[in-house]
């Protein structure tokens, strides 16, 4: 509060880091020193004693002086961002400790001093109110560590047994809709939310409601697309338990496998959260997640010798693919086949099939629809504006197609297109300048050959240097006649390069004597 | 093992049960899956593929990186002297030139140029290869254990150096099956050529697992599968009352035994029998226009070779084979390497560009990862007698060069830097890419977690990976 002025804003960093750190540490000690000194008051106060108050001032001084430093480093800690209404009422407590401890330090060192009774009293009514908001505030204090209900759990009867015992699959009932109620929240619950929960935001990151979730902490959102590779939750809660930033810490409980798999499922389908609609990440909410397809109608695609795969492991989304049966494939085929599949359809290869224009209508009806192959089909540009705004295509192939450039209207109008293909069709080369004119970022492949110019050549090397036409068989010439090692006349074929000038040598082994004492050498040559 | 295919037999058959049709031939073929072929044993790919197919053009022998990829002006100035030992570092040679009096460093014989947008540095040995850079991703550290033939093409087929273990497209049609249930999921084509280095079967094998995953070899001539083709006078009807027959007394035997390689040669008959249909379709080249040959080069017209089967590549992948292995051998230039390498560059450069670009104008290169490499590298040495037009290059794990491309690769990329000599690599915890690596990758790129797909096996349980790999996320877009 106060401090983050002082701060300007900013996180602690350095060794005021540390000293907020600190805080975990010093906080046992004001909490001893005052039970001591109200205990040794209490005893005194029924038993009677000595009157050397010198013991109980030492500890209470003691004890305010650590009660403040507590309240400091707290202040500090504070401030690394550690948010949320428990953090709030555990500091206004800390702090009344604080003042309350030295107001009794204070009454009692008048004490020593003037013996008068009102001091003694007052020190007495300062001390126990330390003591009696010392509890509170500790008791904030534990669950900010352990976790809300730290201390009354045991009581409670269990009220998520799902989340641990859910099949790692997922099974049968929970569509990817449902797996944010029945078991990533009850998981987010047990394992995260006491410290990134409704009572306290570490790291700025709240994970008891979609909202939060979606909004993602300090360290950026949790979530990039259906990719769990890429998932900053993930990749902290699967982080190597003695890493740094692995989560939760590893001195609290840990997720199990069947969990780990629920969360990773869950993120694949996007991490959807329900009626709350909350989508990760982005602001655009995507389209309901289908359910999974029936049994039967991925049976019959089979029988039929049709390839058809979930995208992932968990995820309704089908790779339908008539590559076996392509070439006996009509529409009648392919509309009997997939019309029960029409929403999970994300990847679909009709390539090489005999369809035409009402198998596309049929397409035209997959919203989620992502990669539609068509290559090496009879298809026109009739056929192909039975798509009509396909709003989910992003890869359309037309290779091998009877399109034209008639087709520039239907492509133009697929709103999410973002790769074409278009070789060996009946497209010219006017059709792919106009689509690359009106819709840049569509990467149209027409074939056409690379651009083979070459950049940059090697430079001839100058000095010392075998140029390749030796490969060739030009051999350069040695500048000896005879071998400096052996005194017989050079054979050109064997040769090396010393010191920038070729040097001619008798046969294949004096090289190697050369090389190894060059200097006795260097007088035989030339 | 044992328990996997009876707990799915049993399954499958209460299926039968429920349904109205009864056990028998038909049920045995329903059993097997007319349309399912051998069952895979992941339902779905881990995580959204990029991949859903490689082509792994297999370069045997171990092509030198310094006359190809990798350019070292450094090594042509300092031509004909010894490699320092600062460099070597004790590092063990070949017993082929580990006594050679000299190391003499020797340059490239082919001339460099940059090409692409990328900028990147291709011999002109490659000059099509050169054209489309801006699609490859150039690995110019990869490391690997071994420094000879057997055990280094073992490694990089199997990911393990002895002998035994499945080999990569067995893995995956283990792991995902087929895409295509009228072909085997993986299939292999190696060049008809004389060679030093033999290409044995062990390279497409599937060691312990159930063994319709072993790939299948396609021949040039006149069957593609050798004794696919029914005998003079067996009619097609009759070779399927025939293994209606088989499949009902397998099942007997299945039922009793429970040896799963019974269902391993069911599968296989079956898939031979659709075969005997599919195959000839697919290597049909009929229908295939000029200009298809003239983008693979006049050798794809004839049987065998590497151009041709460049071109069958692209044939299976349209027709979703999942692994298609090409094995081109001859790179193991221990002599000759200036006239060996043009040789062997101009038998591959023009068909291994060819293949990339005709995937990529139908949009296969999406979802197809084409690989390019060989086992190991080449030394930066001469083996025997450097002469002025002469010299060779043995054997060299610790860095080499592959490209990639397609499905999710970078392309453009020249990953890695090798010191000025090429010898070791310049900054081997950053830029070394090991085989299990590239395995890792690889399988990534096709979904697959590569610490899951496992088989147990004699009480462990093994992977591709081993207990290795790292996916590298560098090298993908």
């Amino acid at each position: 509060m106060t401090l983050s002025l002082l701060l300007d804003g900013g996180a602690p960093s350095g060794w005021l880091a540390v000293f907020g750190r600190l805080h975990p540490a010093i906080l046992h000690l004001p909490i001893g020193l005052l039970a001591a000194a109200a205990l040794v008051e209490l005893t005194i106060w029924f038993f009677g004693g000595s009157d050397s108050r010198r013991a109980p001032m030492a500890l209470i001084a003691t004890a305010a002086l650590s009660a403040i430093l507590a309240a400091s480093t707290g202040l500090v800690l504070h401030e690394e961002g550690h948010t949320g209404e428990a953090v709030e009422t555990h500091e206004q407590l800390g702090i009344a400790v604080a003042v309350l401890a030295s107001l009794a330090a204070a009454a009692h060192a008048r004490f020593t001093l003037g013996k008068q009774l009102l001091s003694l009293v007052l020190y007495r009514v300062f001390l126990a109110a330390a003591v009696i908001v010392l509890i509170p505030a500790g008791h904030f204090g534990g669950n900010l560590t352990h976790g809300e209900n730290f201390l009354f759990e045991p009581l409670e009867e269990r009220q998520a047994p799902a989340a641990s015992n859910a099949p790692a699959g997922g099974g049968d009932a929970a569509s990817p809709a449902d797996l944010y109620a029945s078991q990533i929240a009850p998981i987010l619950a047990s394992r995260c939310a006491g410290c990134h929960g409704e009572e306290q935001q570490k790291g700025k990151l709240a994970l008891h409601t979609p909202e939060g979730i979606a909004r993602g902490g300090k360290s950026g959102a949790l979530f990039s697309g259906a990719k769990p590779a890429e998932s900053l939750l993930l990749a902290r809660v699967k982080l190597g338990l003695e890493e740094k930033g692995h989560m939760p810490p590893k001195s609290k409980p840990q997720p199990t496998e069947a969990e780990l798999a629920a969360l990773e499922k869950w993120i694949l389908a996007g991490a959807p959260m329900g009626a709350s609609g909350v989508a990760q990440g982005s602001t655009a909410v995507a389209p309901a997640e289908p359910k999974e397809a029936a049994p039967a109608a991925i049976e019959a695609l089979r029988a039929k010798l049709v390839h058809v795969q979930p995208i992932a492991q968990g995820s309704p989304y089908l790779w339908v693919d008539f590559a076996a049966p392509a070439s006996r494939t009509t529409d009648s085929d392919a509309s009997a086949l997939l019309e029960p599949v029409t929403e999970q359809v994300a990847e679909l290869s009709l390539a090489r099939t005999k369809i035409t224009q009402s198998s596309l209508a049929l397409v035209a009806r997959m919203p989620h629809l992502r990669r539609l192959d068509l290559r090496a089909t009879e298809l026109g540009d009739a056929a192909l504006a039975a798509l009509g705004k396909h709003g989910a295509i992003e890869e359309l192939i037309l290779a091998q197609t009877k399109v034209t450039d008639g087709a520039v209207e239907t492509i133009l109008a697929l709103p999410k297109l973002t790769k074409l293909f278009v070789w060996g069709s009946a497209m010219t080369a006017d059709g792919v300048a106009r689509l690359r004119r009106e819709r840049p970022e569509l990467l149209v492949d027409d074939g056409a050959k690379p651009d083979a110019e070459k950049k940059e050549v090697e430079a001839t090397p100058k000095v010392g240097t075998q140029p390749p036409a030796a490969a060739a068989g030009a051999a350069p010439q040695p500048v000896n006649t005879t071998c400096p090692v052996s005194g017989q006349p050079v054979n050109p074929k064997f040769q090396i390069v010393f010191e920038g000038r070729v040097i001619g040598f008798c046969c294949q082994n004096c090289p190697g004597k050369f090389w190894a004492n060059p200097e006795e050498f260097r007088s035989k040559l030339p | 093992m044992s328990a996997e295919p009876l707990s799915w037999l049993a399954s499958r058959r209460a299926f039968l049960g429920a349904s109205a049709v009864g056990l028998g031939s038909m049920a045995f073929r329903a059993l097997l899956g007319e349309g399912a072929g051998s069952v895979p044993t992941m339902d779905a790919t881990h995580h959204r593929p990029r991949a859903k197919r490689v082509i792994y053009l297999c370069q045997s022998g171990g092509p030198s990186q310094i006359e190809t990829f990798d350019w070292k002006p450094e090594l042509s100035k300092r031509r004909g002297e010894p490699l320092p030992e600062s460099v070597r570092r004790g590092q063990r040679l070949t017993g082929m030139s580990g006594n050679q009096a000299i190391l003499p460093l020797v340059g490239s014989m082919a001339k460099f140029a940059r090409h692409g947008k990328c900028g990147a540095w291709v011999s002109d040995l490659l000059p099509r290869t050169a054209s489309i850079v801006d699609d490859l991703c150039i690995v110019k550290t990869m490391a690997t254990d071994a420094i000879n033939h057997d055990p280094a093409i073992t490694f990089l087929c199997t990911g393990a150096e002895q002998a035994g273990r499945p080999s990569m497209g067995a893995w995956l049609a283990y792991g995902l099956g087929s895409s295509n249930e009228n072909l085997p999921s993986f299939l292999v084509m190696c060049t008809a050529k004389p060679a030093d280095q033999p290409l044995y079967a062990r390279l497409w094998g599937s060691g312990f697992l159930p063994s319709e995953h072993q790939g299948v070899q396609l021949m040039p001539g006149q069957d593609p599968v050798l004794y696919l083709t029914n005998p003079a006078d067996v009619s097609r009807e009759s070779r399927r009352r025939q293994l209606d027959a088989l499949g009902a007394l397998s099942a007997d035997q299945f039922a009793r035994e429970g040896d799963p390689e019974i269902l391993s040669r069911l599968a296989q008959a079956e898939m031979a029998f659709r075969m005997q249909m599919s195959v000839p379709e697919a290597a049909d080249l009929s229908a295939e226009p000029q200009e298809v040959f003239d983008l693979y080069g006049a050798d794809s017209r004839k049987p065998g070779t590497y151009a041709r089967h460049c071109l069958l590549a692209r044939r299976l992948a349209e027709r979703g084979v999942r692994f298609i292995q090409i094995l081109h051998p001859g790179w193991d230039h221990h002599g000759d390497l200036p006239s060996g390498m043009v040789t062997q560059c101009r038998e591959t450069d023009q068909a291994s560009a060819a293949l990339v670009i005709d995937l990529k104008r139908r949009g296969l290169l999406e979802d197809t990862l084409v690989l390019w490499g060989g086992e190991f590298g080449r030394t930066s040495y001469s083996q025997g007698p450097l002469t002025a037009a002469n010299f060779g290059r043995d054997h060299h794990p610790r860095c080499f060069a592959l490209w990639m491309a397609g499905a999710g690769v970078k392309g453009g990329l020249q990953w890695g830097e090798t010191d000025e000599l090429c010898y070791n690599i310049a900054n081997p915890e950053r830029d070394a890419v090991t085989v299990h690596d590239l395995h890792a990758t690889m399988l990534h790129l096709l979904g697959i977690d590569h610490t899951k797909l496992t088989y147990r096996y004699q009480g462990r349980d093994f992977r591709l990976t081993d207990v290795f790999g790292t996916v590298r996320r560098e090298l993908l877009a």
